[in-house]
C-alpha cells in the first residue's frame, strides 16, 4: 500500500544532473575561425541561423543572428553600415576593440568570454558579433518579433473598466503593469525555467508593500523548478503549488493588467511568463475567486450584491443537482405537496432513477461544453443546435428524462460560470459529481458529509504559506470589509492590507 | 500517521457505501396519501386511504389519465391492521408524510372513540402531527372522501382550504390538528372538540370525475359546520355555528373577521357586522366553593349591511350597535357554556385554568370531582366592542330624505 502512495509523491525538489552540451564551458577563442567552427557545431546547419562572414575586411568579424527575431533594417543601418564605413576610413590602423564602438544602438551591448552566454543571447534574438583578435564576443540587442497587439481580454470580460489585456510578450506586459503603478519600488525579477524551453519568467512585486516571506517562498519555488519544458503559466502553477491534492486553483490567473496591478498594490506577488497572456497572483484566498476587477468600479452595494450572487451560484453549481437527488429519493417530506405531485407526475414513465437521470444530463452538458470549445469555429453553430435538442424539450419528449431535471442541470451548469476566474468552474464541476454520488447513496446526510469534508479540506489548504480561507476563518472585522461584501472605498482603503501582510 | 489517516478515510467511505441507498425510493415508486378516513362497520374499523394519482393531477403534457385521487378501503380490528392489509391492494408503497387531513366518521367517533387513532398516528414516523382532524357529521368518512369537488383536484386540499374560509361563520380560522387534540386529551384535563364537516346534498354525491362537468356545484361540496363535542374520546354532541363562535371567543382562536347579523330595533330589516381584531383572555376567580370565569373580550366591528332606516352618523346609534354586538357575543358564549355543562364536557379548558391558578386546591378537591364541579361553574363574559367604521357610505341606501 505504502509503495502505491509513494508513486504520487512529489519529486520537484530533487535536482537532476543532466548531460550538458559541449559548448557550456568553452571560451571564446582569439582565432575567429575556431569560433565559426564552434558555432557551426552548436547550431548545425539550421537554416534560420544566419552567420554572415566579413572575413575579407581589414579586421575580420562574423555576425550571427536568428532570422525572424532580429530587426534586419536596424541591423543594416546601425551595425553593418557604421562598421563598414569605419573599416574603409581606417584601413588597417584600427584596433579590434574600436570596431564595437562603432555600433549605434540605444541599448546596452554586452560582452562575454563564455560561448554559453553568447549562444543563449542569440537564441533570445540578440545579434552576436565575433571579432578576430578578441577573446570575447558581443551581443547587440536588436531583437524584435511579431506580437499580438494589446486587445480586450477574452476570458475575463467586464462592462466597465480598462479594455487592455496581457499579451504573449513579456515586455509589453511589464510595460502595462508599469503604466498603472508608477511607484518606483515596483520590481521585476527575471528567472529562466525549462532546460529545453529556457522560458523567461518574471516575478513582480512592490518592494514597499510585499510580504517578504511570501516573496522568498515564491522565489525559492520558482528557482527550484525542475522541468525541461514549460509553455503556459498553468504548467508553472502546477509545478510550484502546495503539496497535497486540491481541486481548487491555488493561484489567481488573470489576463487583466488592472487586476494584476491592484494585487501588487495589495502586497501580493505576481508571476508572468513569456508566451502566456495570463499572470499568476499569489497568495490567493478562496474569496478572491469571487471578486472581479469590476466590483471596485461599480457602486459598492451593487458589487456586494453581485458577490453574494456569485457565492450563491457557486453553492448551487456544487449542490443543486445533489440536493434535488437527495430530496426526491430520500426526503419526500421536504417537498411541498403540490410540487411533489407535479414532480411525481413528470417522473411517470421515466425509466431511470433520478441519479442516473442527473448524471446523464450533466455528462451531456459536459460533452457539449467541451465540444463547444474544441470545435473549429466555422461549425461552432452546430453545438447550439445540438445542445438545444440534447438538453431540452426533445430529451424530455423522448422520455429519457423528466423536465425538472433539465431545469436543475441547466441552472447548475450555468451557475458554474459565474465566477470571474474560469479555473474555479473546473473545481466546482468535479465536486458536483462527487456530491451527487454522496447524495445518491446517503441522501441529505451524504451532502452534509460532503460539505464537512469540503470545509475541512479548504481550512487545511494554504497558498504560499498563507491560509486559503483568509478573511473568512480569521474573524477580523477589518479584513471582512472587502471579502464577501465590498464596502465603500473610503472605508476599505485604510491601511489594513499592509497590516494583513505584516501580521500574517 | 498518514497511512492510518488514509485507512480511516477508506473506512469512512466504505461505511458510506455500505449504508448507501438504504431507504431510497424514487418518486414513481411511491404513492402519496393525501388523506385518511376512518369509519366503523359492525365491529370492525374501516380505513379509507385517499391517494393522489400524479398523472391525473398534472396540468401539463396533454393532461393526465384517470382521476385525480383514488380511495382504497380496507377493514381490520385495529387501524394498523387495516393499514397493513391495505398494502396488499395498493399499487405502490404508500407514503404518509404528505397526509394533511384525517376524517373520522360520526359513527366511529360515537362508538369506538377517537383515542384509538392517536396511538397509531403518534407512533408512525411518517405522519405529521399537524394533520387536520375533521368529523363527518351525519355521514361516514367515506362519503366525505369520495366526493370530487370543483376547483380543487385534491379533496384533502379542498377540505383544508374550506376550514380557513369557514371562519366567517364559525370564527375558527385554523382547524384542530392532531397534536392539539392529543395535548387537550392527555395534557390539559380537557375534553377535545373537532370541527365537523357535513355534506350539503346527501341525495346525489359526485363521486365520479364526470360529475364535475355539471354546472350545479351544490351536490358536490361540503360545508364546515360547528364543533363536535367529545367526552374524553367519545362524541357526545354538536355545537351549532353560533355556539362555535362562542367557543372560539373563549379560547382566543378568532383570527379572521366573522359575521354577525342582528335585527333592527323598531323596524323591519337587519344590520350586518363583521367583527375582527378579537382578543380574549379568561381569568378564573375562585371564591370558596364557587368558581367564576371572567372572559374579557375586546374587538372592533365594521358595519357591512343595513336594510332598515337608521342614522348611522349619530354616535348614539353606534353605541347602540356596539351594545347589540356585545349582547350577541355574550349570548353565543353563554349558549356554548350551557351546552357544555349539559353534556358534562369541559371543552374550554377551565379545569386547566383552575389548576394553574390554584394547583394545590385542584389536586386536593377539584381534580376528582371536576365532572360534578363543572356543572356549577359560572362564566361572566365582559365584552368591549368598538365600532371602527360604518363602511364607505354613511346613510342607508333605503333612506329617502
Amino acid at each position: 500500500m505504502s509503495n502505491l502512495f509513494s508513486l504520487f509523491k512529489r519529486k520537484r525538489h530533487i535536482p537532476e544532473k543532466e548531460a550538458q552540451p559541449s559548448y557550456v564551458d568553452s571560451k571564446i577563442s582569439i582565432n575567429l575561425k575556431d569560433n565559426i567552427l564552434q558555432m557551426k557545431d552548436v547550431f548545425g546547419d539550421s537554416i534560420d541561423v544566419k552567420t554572415i562572414h566579413f572575413l575579407e575586411a581589414p579586421i575580420p568579424f562574423v555576425i550571427c543572428y536568428i532570422e525572424g527575431l532580429v530587426n534586419k533594417q536596424q541591423l543594416d543601418l546601425s551595425m553593418i553600415e557604421p562598421i563598414k564605413r569605419w573599416q574603409i576610413e581606417n584601413k588597417k590602423n584600427g584596433k579590434p576593440v574600436e570596431l564595437i564602438h562603432q555600433i549605434e544602438v540605444s541599448a546596452q551591448i554586452k560582452s562575454s568570454q563564455q560561448m554559453d552566454d553568447i549562444i543563449t543571447a542569440i537564441l533570445r534574438g540578440k545579434v552576436g558579433i565575433f571579432v578576430d583578435g578578441l577573446d570575447e564576443a558581443y551581443t547587440v540587442p536588436l531583437e524584435t518579433w511579431p506580437s499580438r497587439s494589446v486587445e480586450e481580454p477574452v476570458a475575463q470580460t467586464i462592462v466597465r473598466g480598462s479594455r487592455e489585456g496581457f499579451i504573449e510578450t513579456l515586455q509589453v506586459n511589464t510595460s502595462l503593469i508599469r503604466r498603472r503603478l508608477l511607484d518606483p519600488s515596483l520590481r521585476f525579477k527575471s528567472f529562466q525555467v525549462g532546460t529545453i524551453t529556457k522560458t523567461p519568467i518574471m516575478v513582480a512585486y512592490l518592494e514597499s508593500q510585499v510580504d517578504q516571506k511570501v516573496l522568498q517562498e515564491v522565489i525559492s519555488r520558482v528557482s527550484n523548478i525542475n522541468t525541461n519544458k514549460i509553455f503556459e503559466t498553468g504548467m508553472l502553477e502546477e509545478l510550484i503549488r502546495e503539496k497535497g491534492y486540491t481541486p481548487f486553483p491555488t493561484f489567481q490567473a488573470t489576463e487583466r493588467p488592472d487586476t494584476a496591478a491592484a494585487a501588487l498594490a495589495e502586497g501580493k506577488v505576481m508571476i508572468m511568463m513569456e508566451g502566456s497572456p495570463f499572470a499568476l497572483i499569489t497568495p490567493t484566498t478562496f474569496i478572491s475567486f469571487f471578486q472581479a476587477a469590476e466590483d471596485y468600479y461599480h457602486h459598492f452595494d451593487v458589487s456586494s450584491f453581485t458577490r453574494i450572487i456569485r457565492l450563491i451560484s457557486f453553492f448551487l453549481s456544487i449542490s443543486l443537482s445533489a440536493i434535488f437527488i437527495a430530496v426526491t429519493t430520500y426526503h419526500h417530506e421536504l417537498i411541498p405537496t403540490s410540487l411533489l405531485v407535479s414532480l411525481a407526475a413528470q417522473r411517470e414513465g421515466v425509466p431511470f432513477p433520478v441519479f442516473v437521470e442527473a448524471l446523464l444530463m450533466e455528462t451531456m452538458f459536459e460533452i457539449l461544453r467541451e465540444a463547444g470549445i474544441r470545435m473549429p469555429r466555422p461549425i461552432g453553430s452546430a453545438v447550439s443546435i445540438v445542445g438545444a435538442i440534447v438538453i431540452g424539450e426533445s430529451a424530455v419528449a423522448a422520455g429519457l428524462v423528466s423536465p425538472a431535471i433539465v431545469i436543475v442541470v441547466s441552472l447548475s451548469a450555468i451557475s458554474n460560470f459565474v465566477s470571474p476566474y474560469y479555473e474555479l468552474s473546473g473545481a466546482s464541476r468535479l465536486l458536483r459529481f462527487v456530491n451527487m454520488m454522496m447524495a445518491a447513496s446517503a441522501g441529505m446526510f451524504g451532502i452534509i458529509f460532503f460539505f464537512l469534508g469540503l470545509v475541512i479540506h479548504l481550512c487545511s489548504r494554504t497558498s504560499m504559506g498563507r491560509p486559503f480561507l483568509t478573511p473568512i476563518i480569521s474573524i477580523h472585522p477589518d479584513k471582512l470589509k472587502d471579502g464577501i461584501f465590498r464596502l465603500p472605498l473610503w472605508w476599505t482603503q485604510t491601511k489594513f492590507h499592509k497590516k494583513w501582510v505584516q501580521k500574517s | 500517521m498518514r497511512n492510518s489517516m488514509k485507512f480511516i478515510l477508506i473506512l469512512l467511505f466504505v461505511s458510506l457505501m455500505l449504508a448507501g441507498c438504504k431507504g431510497k425510493s424514487e418518486l414513481n415508486e411511491i404513492l402519496i396519501v393525501s388523506s385518511i378516513g376512518i369509519d366503523q362497520e359492525e365491529d370492525e374499523t374501516v380505513i379509507h386511504l385517499q391517494v393522489v394519482n400524479p398523472s391525473g393531477q398534472s396540468t401539463m403534457q396533454g393532461g393526465g389519465s384517470g382521476g385525480t385521487v383514488y380511495t382504497y378501503t380496507e377493514r381490520g380490528r385495529t387501524i394498523y391492521e387495516a393499514v397493513k392489509k391495505v398494502n396488499n391492494i395498493l399499487p405502490r408503497k404508500a407514503m404518509f408524510s404528505h397526509m394533511t387531513c384525517m376524517v373520522v366518521g360520526e359513527e366511529y367517533a360515537r362508538e369506538s372513540g377517537i383515542a384509538m387513532i392517536f396511538d397509531f398516528v403518534e407512533r408512525n414516523n411518517q405522519i405529521r402531527d399537524n394533520v387536520l382532524m375533521l368529523v363527518a357529521k351525519n355521514s361516514s368518512a367515506k362519503e366525505i372522501l369520495s366526493l370530487y369537488t370543483p376547483i380543487f383536484k385534491n379533496p384533502a386540499e379542498s377540505l383544508n382550504n374550506r376550514v380557513e374560509i369557514a371562519s366567517a361563520t364559525t370564527g375558527i380560522s385554523e382547524g384542530m390538528t392532531e397534536r392539539e387534540i392529543i395535548n387537550w386529551m392527555y395534557g390539559d384535563f380537557r375534553d377535545p372538540v373537532i370541527l365537523g364537516v357535513e355534506l350539503l346534498d346527501l341525495a346525489e354525491t359526485g363521486n365520479e370525475m364526470s360529475s364535475l362537468e355539471n354546472i350545479n356545484a351544490n351536490n358536490k361540496t361540503y360545508k364546515i359546520t360547528g364543533l363536535a363535542l367529545f367526552n374524553k374520546d367519545l362524541l357526545t354532541g354538536w355545537y351549532d355555528e353560533n355556539q362555535t363562535i362562542g367557543w372560539a371567543m373563549v379560547n382566543d382562536r378568532v383570527k379572521d373577521p366573522f359575521i354577525i347579523t342582528e335585527e333592527c330595533e323598531n323596524e323591519d330589516g337587519f344590520i350586518g357586522f363583521s367583527v375582527k381584531h378579537i382578543k380574549s383572555n379568561v381569568e378564573p376567580i375562585i371564591k370558596d366553593s364557587e368558581i367564576t370565569f371572567q372572559v374579557n373580550i375586546s374587538g372592533t366591528a365594521v358595519l357591512q349591511e343595513l336594510t332598515c332606516k337608521m342614522d348611522v352618523s349619530n354616535p348614539k346609534k353606534l353605541i347602540d350597535m356596539e351594545e347589540q354586538i356585545e349582547a350577541s357575543i355574550k349570548e353565543d358564549i353563554e349558549r356554548a357554556v350551557e351546552q357544555a355543562k349539559k353534556q358534562k364536557v369541559d371543552v374550554f379548558g377551565f379545569g386547566k385554568m383552575v389548576y394553574e391558578k390554584e394547583p394545590k386546591k385542584w389536586k386536593e378537591t377539584y381534580e376528582k370531582e371536576w365532572g360534578r364541579e363543572f356543572a356549577n361553574i359560572k362564566v361572566d363574559p365582559v365584552i368591549f366592542i368598538r365600532m371602527e367604521s360604518v363602511g364607505t357610505r354613511v346613510n342607508s341606501i333605503h333612506e329617502k330624505d
